[in-house]
């Protein structure tokens, strides 16, 4: 009679044991050298019943047995989210896996992996742990993980009933959904075999905005002008102008066959709208090719966005004299720049506005021997040298100019206050200055060098250095102005910070 | 002569040695950012114009950019920095020239000791790094910790107004990458990386600076598309010592170290002295093994001289042992493919001796920078130089000019870094949308663009 009972039993545990051989074999080739010797490993993990996970798990949960463990099911769980079906099946295996084990490790693990696994078979296991301190925070997280809308109810629920230190973990988990929010997983990227043809069709079909983002996207993938021309209609667009600003930079930049008044003109249109992390490289980019004019709002010598951030307003963008007024007639808007025409008599041109403290940048171009200057604090009539403070503007080295008294040199408080010479281009070279003067402070920086740093109170208390009388001194507010004197200078990109 | 010339009230001053005033005053305009003659349209009287401020830079390159920090400021009109993050790399941050360190931050208080003892006198500690932030006197904050914090400091950073000197890789997660970059517009600030080849320095087995390569590929002399191969043979040495080790038993938590702290965003796992200090880039928790510690090093340049600042490969193909989920292991072979047809190959196995280091359809460059195309280090001279760029951060940080290496450039050369991390550690081959900057057709890759951090950080 026992012997009837022990054959039977002995057969189990054999049958046991060569199950348990079995698991550990299957998942001896991990890790894996090369990815195609783990295939037959990873198909027999598919076809384990409950069984076989049952003793992997135990080996997971195994400190001295979980390396290899580890290894297998990261494989597999790569594996399994491209597919629906296993997705869904690996989700509820693991999950019958969180219900077995014990120690921190496998629990922490597991948690992890159904996280990245991503399916929704695997929100009940993770919400049983969303109470536990331990493991609430990894959870959660592994939640945020599964992107979906059911995914992000459950830890909405969980919310709803706990109690601080959980609350705090569960609500930055879903702060974090909600900053991240990811489409769930699309079909295979729908347009990226499509025609241009096909495109415009899906367009016009289309009033999803993330769908119509797609279309372009995939639009501007298509390197030839016909896409070039249908993607610069969408700059009318406000949702849409953003992605097209940044298709049409990057078409332009990218096929020379790319080019006409049109696409110019199309180019300088997208030009304030190109976004996102290339924006910089992207502008820098069509300035060197020519595609785009350097004119008062861009990039070189611009107002950057530390500069907008920094309360700095243009003054001159490249295009009109809307905020000046005086001589109009002889400071000419060419090619992005204000040019002096000398031969045109009519005074000196000002700003409307007055200005008390203030930095102010600019850019200019000097011709040979040739001299101005920026009024500042100046009134609409009058010598602004003596009247207001002249800044003086000046080629340094015209042999005409080689024996002027200090304070007549470019950047000069005219009269008050010498500058330091030798930090200008040669003629004909674009160069940058600040006027920054706050009170009696004055400071003029030239390509980059600080040229004068002085105090006008300092500078004249005992009389000025030229002897003469400068009333404008005391002025706490004028307007800014261009002195000519009978030469051409040019300038561009002006913008000012008030203080 | 000497010319010392030295302002109160402001941080600018110039050393000229007796070789060439003018000349160097001519580099101080070479050194900005180029300035378009707007009378011209052709690309010729562009070109002439960067030959000139070429040559002339050329000439004074005897004037070593560093010496313009030293000496000769009172120190208290020194732009000062607080560096977080004070182990090997922040201790090495002390001496950088023009800059005084004014305070420094670490969870580990035998460094932070060591750290304020390197530099002396009177300088702030701390150990959390929001209150080094919020100095007022802290001008330039260096952000030295390991990878996995440097998002959420560089935003706190630029929240706070400060510039920001960044180690590399820049970030550990595309996520933060793109946030850090987001900030920094909205903010304003200045944003450097900690790596330089682009624009200086011997570019490892190439004996060359970047700059002759740049211009070879700008010749089209080599043909395109073009194919980098990044290995030993070709001059560039993969740091396979970086792996972390898969059986870590859990170890007591030393007393001077705040390891929660140290963890920060990362998730939690159990201390042992392995994952900390030095050894943190062998997980992948932290940083990515050898790819991760030098990757930005040597691709940085790629990304440059081949003109793809704005964009990112859109295939990665890894072949490599599998790698462990938490202790990242070595790599055989890792293939970039941009759309336009060029490559990046990290080949860690370097087997074949004659690998070009750039190989065209019309030409090759080698270690060394021996080519197939006869003279050509003659036609190179004819050639103009590449646009100038700042690359001195007190440039950028006086006058507001965007380093040559900053966030928009540096956000795109560290997602190479991390497309390829990812592509290991699922051990398959990935597609990338460079506009969207999402894998296509890849969920379980999408959701590692951007995970969830541990309470209480977050970006």
């Amino acid at each position: 009679m026992r012997t009837l009972l022990i054959a039977p039993l002995l057969f189990c545990c054999l049958l046991v044991q060569a199950q348990k051989q079995t698991v550990a074999q299957t998942i001896a080739v991990f890790p894996f050298q090369h990815v195609a010797d783990a295939a037959p490993a990873l198909q027999t993990m598919q076809q384990w019943k409950p069984a076989q996970w049952k003793d992997f798990f135990v080996m997971l949960d195994t400190d001295s047995l979980k390396l290899q463990p580890s290894y297998a099911l990261h494989a597999y769980v790569n594996a399994a989210s491209l597919n629906a079906d296993l997705r869904k099946k690996t989700a509820l295996n693991l999950s019958a896996g969180l219900t077995q084990v014990k120690g921190f490790y496998a629990k922490d693990f597991l948690i992890q992996r159904l996280g990245l696994l991503g399916d929704d078979a695997g929100i009940k296991a993770l919400e049983s742990f969303l109470q536990d301190n331990e493991y609430a925070g990894v959870a959660a997280r592994s939640l945020v993980g599964i992107h979906s809308d059911a995914a992000t109810a459950a830890l909405k629920k969980a919310l709803a009933t706990a109690a601080s230190p959980i609350k705090e973990q569960l609500q930055a988990a879903l702060n974090h959904a909600a900053a991240n929010a990811v489409a769930p997983l699309p079909a295979a990227n729908t347009y990226e075999k499509s025609s241009l043809a096909q495109l415009q069709q899906a367009m016009a079909a289309t009033s999803d905005l993330p769908n119509k983002r797609n279309i372009l996207n995939a639009a501007s993938r298509i390197n030839d002008a016909a896409s070039y021309q249908y993607i610069s209609q969408f700059l009318a667009d406000p949702d849409l102008r953003g992605d097209a600003a940044n298709a049409l930079a990057r078409l332009a930049l990218g096929n020379n066959n790319i080019r006409g008044a049109k696409v110019s003109s199309s180019l300088e249109k997208a030009f304030p709208f190109l976004n996102g992390v290339d924006s910089a490289i992207l502008s820098r980019k069509l300035v060197e090719a020519d595609l785009v004019k350097p004119a008062g709002n861009i990039a070189l010598g611009v107002i950057t966005s530390a500069e907008k951030q920094a309360g700095f307003k243009v003054l001159f963008d490249g295009t009109n004299t809307n905020q000046w007024t005086g001589n109009t007639a002889g400071y000419l808007v060419e090619d992005g720049a204000l040019v002096v025409h000398p031969e045109i008599k009519g005074g000196n041109l000002y700003t409307k506005d007055e200005f008390g403290n203030f930095v102010y940048r600019f850019e200019f171009l000097l011709t040979p021997g040739a001299n101005n200057g920026i009024g500042i604090r100046a009134p609409l009539e009058g010598d602004a040298a003596y009247v207001g403070m002249e800044i003086q503007v000046l080629d340094n080295e015209a042999d005409k100019y080689k024996a002027l008294e200090k304070y007549q040199y470019h950047g000069s408080v005219y009269g008050v206050i010498p500058a330091k010479r030798g930090y200008l281009k040669s003629p004909g070279q674009w160069n940058t200055e600040e006027i920054s003067i706050k009170g009696s402070a004055i400071k003029v920086t030239v390509n980059g060098v600080v040229i004068l740093e002085g105090d006008i109170a300092e500078a004249s208390k005992n009389g000025t250095i030229d002897h003469k009388e400068h009333p404008g001194l005391l002025r706490p507010i004028g307007h800014i102005g261009f002195l000519g004197h009978g030469d051409v200078v040019k300038f561009r990109n002006m913008r000012i910070k008030p203080l | 002569m000497w010319l010392i010339v030295f302002y109160h009230g402001t941080c600018f001053f110039a050393i000229l040695y007796y070789y060439n005033c003018t000349a160097f005053l001519a580099n101080q305009n070479a050194t900005f950012t180029i300035m378009q003659d707007s009378n011209s349209n052709k690309s010729n009287s562009r070109r002439k114009f960067l030959r000139n401020a070429a040559a002339i830079a050329a000439g004074i390159s005897i004037v070593p950019r560093h010496v313009l920090g030293r000496g000769f400021i009172p120190p208290s009109d020194q732009i000062t920095k607080g560096i977080i993050g004070v182990g090997g790399m922040g201790r090495g941050h002390i001496p950088y020239a023009g800059t005084r360190v004014v305070a420094v931050c670490d969870v580990d208080s035998k460094h932070l000791v060591q750290a304020a003892q390197m530099v002396g006198g009177n300088i702030k500690t701390f150990h959390d790094h929001r209150e080094l932030i919020a100095l007022p006197e802290v001008d330039i904050v260096h952000i030295a910790t390991p990878p996995h914090w440097h998002g959420i400091m560089a935003i706190d950073a630029a929240k706070a107004g400060k510039d920001i000197w960044c180690e590399k890789p820049m970030t550990r997660t595309i996520g933060e990458g793109k946030r850090v970059v987001e900030a920094i517009r909205q903010y304003g600030n200045m944003f450097r990386l900690n790596t330089w080849f682009r624009f200086e320095d011997n570019f490892y087995g190439m004996n060359t600076t970047v700059k002759p390569i740049k211009k070879l590929v700008e010749s089209g002399m080599l043909g395109w598309p073009l194919t980098v191969t990044v290995s030993k043979t070709t001059g560039f040495d993969w740091k396979f010592y970086w792996v972390g080790k898969t059986q870590l038993e859990t170890q007591a938590v030393p007393a001077e170290l705040d390891y929660d702290r140290w963890l920060g965003p990362a998730p939690y796992k159990p201390y042992n002295a392995h994952r900390v200090h030095g050894t943190f880039r062998g997980y992948w928790d932290y940083d990515g093994g050898g790819l991760g510690d030098m990757g930005q090093h040597y691709i940085d340049p790629i990304q440059y001289f081949l003109g793809k600042d704005d964009t990112s490969p859109v295939k990665v193909e890894v072949d490599a042992e599998q790698q462990h989920p938490d202790a990242c292991g070595t790599f055989r072979k890792i293939t970039y493919t941009y759309a336009d047809g060029c490559k990046i190959i990290l080949d860690g196995e370097a087997k074949d001796p004659n690998t070009a280091y750039i190989e065209g359809p019309n030409g090759k460059l080698f270690n060394g920078f021996k080519s197939t195309i006869p003279n050509l280090k003659e036609k190179l001279a004819l050639l103009p130089d590449p646009t100038p760029q700042v690359t001195d951060f007190l440039e950028s940080v006086k006058y507001r000019k965007p380093f040559a290496l900053n966030e928009s450039n540096g956000f795109r050369s560290c997602t190479i870094i991390n497309m390829g991390k990812i592509a290991l550690q699922l051990g398959r081959t990935l597609e990338f949308d460079p506009v969207k900057q999402e894998f296509i057709n890849d969920a379980e890759a999408n959701s590692m663009i951007n995970p969830a951090m541990r309470y209480p950080w977050t970006l």
